[in-house]
């Protein structure tokens, strides 16, 4: 999906420390918990499968996002069924073939199906739990369509728009770093990156300077590069989209210090978008809240906001 | 889809008596009869593809 090497190489060590993790903390945790036991009788949580166990991972961390609910799944003692992303399908089917691998069939597999077919999903009875990665607007529908057929348990891993706020006594020089590296990690596109920036107004310009240094540094070309820190958008639709709401907050007062444009690598290739620092930016405009109508964008615009507190 | 969960399903019932491991069953297993010990392995085989060691 584009994502630069550094970057898959972090998401796959993340990927063997969450393994590790869950099986060094899932013996206690699937334990049966005696609450109360006496003459009149015995009282106690027990753990316990529900059988095959419905996971829908996203493009953006394909690895990550799918084993945080399959390793749990499977430890647990159920089957899992992958639908994975369209942009990622690999990715299902080498969890397969690594369970195979270790000895067991049909305890993970991976599920071709459309998106429309979900539904038809949800309501088999072998399914005993629906874990959905994803935007909001999906996630909601995820929700609606199980309460309107049968109650079972889901586990839903939304998308932000997720905000950070630098104080007057912060590093300035630290948080500029650190607030970049959130909002351009994986160009943009993760559903916990800093989307939009406070800051203190008495530090404001000097973290801005700052932040456009570092902005600046991020390299922007062919993922599989070494020196490559910025990869494409995923998306097809995305670098026109975020282009037309870049212009919309300029519109609304904001003011573009860096970026704003689609732009290809150093051969002419490729779809990315120039790392992006709009200033000034208000709590009531478009960029700043939530678009209900435009999905892809709320999740995964990789421009970022700077905004002025008064405090 | 239908026949792959049946499919799922079925396995799930053999998977479920599956000792999670040793931990906290005390009774004799075989490495590979252990739930974690499968997931182990199987992450090791994924990380392999990308030249990657588990351990």
């Amino acid at each position: 999906m584009g994502k630069p090497l550094k970057e898959s190489f972090s998401e796959l060590k993340a990927f063997h420390s969450l393994v590790r993790k869950l099986s060094e903390i899932a013996p206690e945790a699937l334990a049966e918990k005696v609450v109360k036991e006496n003459q009149q009788g015995l009282l106690k949580y027990t753990r316990e499968p529900v059988g095959v166990a419905a996971i829908f991972s996203p493009w953006n961390y394909p690895v990550l996002t799918c084993a945080n609910m399959l390793i749990t799944s499977v430890l647990a003692g159920n089957s899992v069924v992958i639908k994975h992303s369209p942009y990622t399908p690999i990715i299902g089917k080498h969890f397969e073939e690594a369970f195979k691998f270790a000895g067991v069939e049909n305890i993970v597999r991976e599920l071709m199906i459309m998106h429309t077919d979900a539904v038809k999903l949800y309501q088999l009875p072998e399914i005993g739990f629906v874990g959905f990665t994803g935007s909001t607007e999906v996630g909601r529908n995820v929700h609606d369509e199980l309460a309107d057929h049968r109650f079972i348990d889901y586990t839903l891993e939304l998308g932000g728009n997720d905000a950070a706020y630098i104080a007057e006594d912060a590093d300035i020089e630290l948080a500029a770093k650190e607030t970049m590296f959130g909002a351009f990690y994986n160009a943009g596109q993760s559903c916990n990156g800093i989307e939009r920036i406070y800051v203190h107004h008495s530090i404001y310009d000097d973290f801005l300077n700052k932040a456009i240094k570092y902005a600046l540094t991020y390299e922007v070309g062919d993922p599989l590069k070494e020196g490559t820190t910025l990869g494409p958008l995923t998306l097809p639709d995305l670098p026109e989209a975020i282009k037309q709401k870049v212009e919309d907050s300029a519109g609304q007062g904001g003011r573009i210090i860096i970026g704003g444009l689609p732009c290809t690598d150093s051969e002419g290739k490729g779809r990315f978008f120039e790392p992006t620092i709009i200033a000034d930016a208000q709590n009531d405009m478009s960029m700043m809240v939530k678009n209900k109508f435009n999905i892809l964008l709320e999740k995964y615009r990789c421009l970022k906001l700077l905004d002025q507190l008064l405090v | 889809m239908n026949t792959i969960v049946k499919e799922c399903y079925e396995s799930h019932k053999s998977w479920e008596k599956v000792p999670l491991g040793k931990q906290i069953f005390i009774q004799k297993l075989t490495l590979k009869d252990e739930r974690i010990k499968v997931v182990k392995k199987a992450a090791e085989y994924f990380l392999k593809v990308f030249s990657l060691s588990y351990y």
